[in-house]
């Protein structure tokens, strides 16, 4: 548990100042020294419940060396409230989903301007700029993965001038930052209270965030696109888009350009939407086919199962539909929620990107 | 008295088109000599009518004046499918009523008939496969979102089959919190559909709000030919499935090969009686011939 109650067997815990710098910077040594797993135990005991608040001013002290343990340190504890993710708090703790909005919110932001501010530039050590790429990839799934559009999009305005910076110096840099600004921007326009989807808290101390309209964030799926490694994800998620806004002949113009691939998580929101794009135009062979292929890329997911099933009947193949139905009411639980999944964007990511993290940290 | 009629037509082997040879077995067979079958329930204000004749009906496909061929009532076994809402709003308090609900349909299904028990909350999950009697079901939750959409949806999708007539009793409190389908493709799907489905709609905080559900639940209920029951607090569910399972069993079934109607495509029917006009529900019409 994340925040545990400060209790101990000895009385309850009290917020000294000093004895509190002292923990933080005890885990931060031992961080620093190699142990990957230093926060993420320290975040289970009741002293981290009382020292979260302090993180940022023992860790991002100006007066403090730069190294990139420090801004790791951050990451992590960042990583770890994720643990605890607001979507599923918010159903049963509105407060604990806000109390945890802010402090992620804090905690990125704060670690983007130490990893911004470090002494080297882009161009003069590749170490260094791969890790605050990384760290800056990491932040923004963290945010993705908390589905917090206004975070997202506060996190892109520290991290986009870096990289604009970097490019501007000479300094190619590959990111997915064109990507995320398209995911911001298309749940700041077009975010509605529907179900599975998170409540959006809105951090009291935060600026709010300027409007976007649905055309903006078409515009920046668009952008996206146009770099080839963030291709087919720009195009399939430009495409669920459309099709949420009510723009069906173009959600299937942009499905139909999307190239062949491999992601699985990718592969069934993208089989499962235009199925359902199919079936609103009356194509229910068309529709079926593809509920099929969304079927072979999430094998046990009901959504898919039924929508096959409901297709092949309207399609005029009654027997088909029955057995699809049937295996529709008999599929075994769900090992995880793709559609979920899909809307948590980069959070996939995080732990991978993470781990690389901690190897460039030393 | 002013009678009120009341005639169920619903399209037994569901308005789909069975050839004269393939009605030896079950599912549908589809040949030149395309035959339609047609659930039709008749009543008198709440009065079942059971002394009609074959003459006694009038059918029209697609406007255009059948010759019922076939005229039956009771003699084919029942599929039985009770859909059941277990979601979180369902109280413990609703939950016995409807295991009380389940055992009545459950003695009131005959030797040959088979039914079903599906459940869904977040999930549709068949508790009970399509058997013979006596039925008995685990109506333990099973997640605390409602996905009435889908599960209505999937219901939709029973077996075809010639030999038997389908009934779906589809029981909830209409509250809709996580389903992934809209409204339009059920009821859509519900025009394809081969059995009658009958909603239950379990309220005990007042009507349902929600326009588009209701709306759905209607569409699908008269498309098939079944009926949307509103029970309030306090309201018997044992009697209410009973009764719409006894209106299903006691139905006549008509059979009809469409002559002077284009096929394919939707094919609009109507049944109604004479020289007295009953109430008549029924199923308002069947796809031909949408596969080939």
């Amino acid at each position: 548990m994340l925040f545990a109650a400060p209790q101990r067997s000895g009385g309850p815990l009290r917020a000294d100042p000093v004895a509190i710098e002292t923990g933080i910077n005890e885990v931060l040594a031992a961080y620093s020294a190699g142990d990957d797993r230093a926060v993420e135990s320290w975040l289970r005991t009741p002293e981290a419940g009382v020292s979260l608040s302090s993180i940022e001013r023992v860790i991002a002290d100006r007066a403090a060396p730069w190294t990139r343990a420090r801004a790791a340190f951050l990451l992590e504890v960042a990583v770890g409230t994720m643990a605890l993710r607001p979507a599923e708090i918010a159903v049963r703790d509105f407060a604990m989903g806000l109390m945890l909005t802010r402090r992620s919110d804090s905690l990125l932001l704060v670690g983007g301007q130490l990893v911004a501010g470090r002494p080297t530039p882009f161009g003069a050590n590749p170490a260094e700029d791969r890790f605050e790429v990384l760290w800056h990839h990491a932040a923004l799934g963290v945010a993705q993965g908390m589905e917090q559009y206004a975070l997202q999009q506060r996190y892109l305005a520290v991290a986009g001038p870096r990289l604009e910076q970097a490019r501007s110096g000479g300094t190619a840099v590959s990111s997915r930052l064109p990507l995320a600004r398209a995911i911001a921007a298309a749940g700041l326009c077009c975010w509605s209270r529907t179900a599975g989807e998170t409540i959006q808290f809105r951090s009291m101390n935060a600026p709010p965030v300027a409007p976007v309209t649905a055309d903006t964030a078409v515009d920046l799926f668009t952008r996206a696109a146009a770099v080839p490694a963030l291709h087919v994800e720009a195009m399939i998620r430009g495409a669920v888009l459309l099709s949420r806004i009510g723009r069906e002949p173009e959600a299937l113009a942009w499905f139909e350009r999307v190239p062949p691939h491999t992601d699985r998580g990718l592969g069934y929101v993208h089989h499962i939407t235009l199925a359902r794009l199919l079936d609103a135009v009356n194509r229910p062979a068309d529709a079926a086919a593809a509920y099929s292929v969304a079927l072979d890329h999430a094998p046990d997911n009901q959504r898919a199962a039924i929508g096959l099933a409901a297709a092949l009947l309207r399609a005029g193949r009654e027997e088909d539909a029955a057995r699809a139905g049937a295996n529709a009411r008999r599929l075994p639980e769900e090992r995880s929620d793709q559609l979920r999944a899909y809307q948590r964007a980069d959070a996939r990511f995080v732990r991978e990107w993470l781990e690389e993290i901690r190897r460039l940290r030393r | 008295m002013k009678p009120v009629v009341i005639l169920t037509v619903a399209l037994a082997a569901h308005a789909a088109l069975i050839g004269a040879q393939g009605a030896q077995g079950t599912g549908v067979y589809r040949s030149r000599a395309e035959v339609v079958v047609i659930d039709a329930a008749v009543s008198d204000g709440r009065k079942p009518i059971t002394h009609l004749t074959k003459n006694d009906f009038e059918l029209r496909d697609n406007g255009v004046v059948q010759e019922v061929l076939d005229f039956s009532r009771e003699t084919l076994p029942l599929d039985v499918t009770v859909t059941i809402d277990i979601s979180g709003s369902m109280t413990p308090a609703k939950r016995g009523m409807v295991y009380r609900a389940v055992d009545q349909i459950s003695a009131a299904l005959k030797p040959d008939d088979r039914g079903s028990v599906v459940t869904f909350a977040t999930r549709v999950i068949e508790r009970r496969p399509l058997l013979p009697p006596p039925m008995e079901a685990d109506l333990s939750p099973n997640g605390s979102g409602t996905a009435v959409r889908d599960a209505l949806l999937l219901s939709l999708t029973s077996t075809p089959a010639v030999d038997r007539r389908q009934f779906g009793l589809f029981m909830t409190d209409g509250e809709d919190t996580t389903s992934y389908f809209d409204a339009r493709t059920v009821t859509e799907t519900a025009r394809h559909a081969s059995g009658q489905t009958t909603i239950v709609l379990v309220r005990d905080n007042g009507k349902l709000k929600d326009k588009d559900a209701r709306q759905m639940f209607q569409a699908v209920a008269t498309t098939t030919g079944g009926e949307v029951v509103e029970l309030d607090r306090g309201d018997d569910l044992s009697r209410a499935f009973l009764a719409a399972l006894e209106s299903f069993r006691t139905s006549y079934v008509l059979r009809y090969s469409p002559v002077g109607v284009a096929s394919p495509g939707w094919h609009e029917v109507s049944v109604t009686t004479k020289p007295k006009r009953y109430n008549v529900r029924a199923r308002r019409g069947y796809w031909a011939d949408v596969s080939r």
